[in-house]
């Protein structure tokens, strides 16, 4: 992520830097560090408020000694260590080329089902048929699938 | 006998002054100790190394880490409770090792984020500390070589630091104490880096009124 560097900043903002950060520099926002150094070098106030951050940071530092490493404790830690989790991965296959398979397998079954389900017979197909069947009946008076005849196809024929 | 006797009277004597080569003696033991064939390593090669289950990587991250992440708890909780703590947070490292993924926050603030939400949940589990929990948190950072006067100075600014409201003092703990970036801090607490400016800002204001409540009151 590329660091904007502010090359203008305010007393307030310096003021704000000490305040939160305290005075050592290097914990200031990097954006920020370069213009606030200047700014704290022209400024006697600014100064005198850096020397206050200072003596408390001293007096947090004399205070503060970081635990030794405690050997007992890493063995202790090291020999209870539990078994780690065997990866769920399929031993051998690499995942995406399986789950791109899979993908692939579902897509195809989806095309299948959604092809069978959307064989709907036209409404025009429909009503020729509905015509058809009428013009049989006038003809031969009877149901043609009553009597389990053939249907003939040329009606003209017929008549 | 004789010299035996005088040798345990000046023990008793000058206890504070055996304790403190006792710790250089120990410093000195811990500085030659064979280096680990990892101590080269980045964080994130040893890790890749854990993932494949290797103990020795394991315990080369451990001893990095150890001390600050004991530090930290031992800010919140008592001995005994942090050392559990660590133990937890390490554990936990080796068992998702494999989930860890280096995207650009580091593994020490990983680390810290676990060590400090861990100790929030036994405080929430403890909420009212026992008499010799607060004296042993309050006491953190004596030593035997220290005089009276700077104990004095030493116990006041424990006493200041836990006066304050826990996410004040945890955000001075990790940018004075661990030299945490802000980003690092921020995200260890789980706030955004302006919330942490006003925090910490808050923080050193209040412990600045402590300190001098403090004087004033002794």
């Amino acid at each position: 992520m590329p660091t904007t560097i502010h090359t203008d900043i305010s007393i307030e903002r310096v003021v704000e830097l000490i305040e939160s950060y305290g005075s050592n520099t290097q914990c200031w926002p990097e954006q920020e560090r370069a213009a606030a150094i200047a700014c704290l070098k022209s400024s006697a106030s600014l100064q005198q408020r850096m020397d206050e951050a200072k003596q408390l940071d001293a007096m947090l530092l004399e205070s503060h000694a970081h635990e030794p490493l405690d050997e007992v404790l890493l063995t202790r830690i090291v020999n209870n260590l539990p078994a780690q989790p065997v990866a769920k991965q399929t031993k051998g296959l690499p995942r995406w080329p399986v789950a791109m398979a899979a993908a692939l397998t579902a897509v195809a079954i989806t095309l299948v089902v959604v092809s069978g389900l959307d064989q709907t017979i036209p409404t025009e197909q429909l009503a020729l048929q509905e015509i058809d069947y009428w013009l049989w009946q006038e003809v031969t008076d009877q149901v043609a699938f009553d009597t389990g005849e053939e249907t003939p196809t040329d009606f003209m024929s017929l008549l | 006998m004789k010299l035996t006797h005088s040798v345990t009277r000046s023990m008793v004597k000058h206890a504070a002054e055996n304790k403190r080569l006792a710790k250089m003696l120990a410093a000195e033991k811990t500085a030659v100790l064979p280096l680990s064939p990892w101590s080269g390593e980045t964080d994130h090669g040893l890790m890749l190394r854990i993932v494949e289950g290797n103990k020795p990587a394991f315990t080369e991250l451990a001893r990095r880490h150890m001390p600050a992440m004991l530090s930290f708890a031992r800010r919140y909780v008592m001995r005994s409770e942090a050392e559990d703590i660590v133990q937890e947070a390490l554990t936990r490292l080796w068992l998702k090792a494999s989930q860890w993924q280096d995207r650009g926050s580091s593994l020490r603030s990983w680390l810290m984020r676990i060590v400090y939400n861990l100790s929030m949940d036994n405080l929430r589990r403890q909420p009212a500390q026992s008499e010799q929990a607060v004296e042993e948190l309050t006491s953190i950072g004596h030593g035997p070589e220290q005089n009276y006067e700077q104990g004095i100075k030493q116990q006041q600014l424990n006493n200041a630091m836990q006066d304050l409201p826990e996410r004040q003092r945890s955000a001075i703990l990790l940018t004075v104490y661990h030299a945490m970036s802000n980003r690092e801090a921020a995200e260890i607490l789980d706030v955004s880096v302006d919330a942490l400016e006003s925090l910490l800002s808050r923080g050193r204001r209040g412990l600045k009124q402590n300190i001098s409540q403090q004087r004033g009151e002794s």
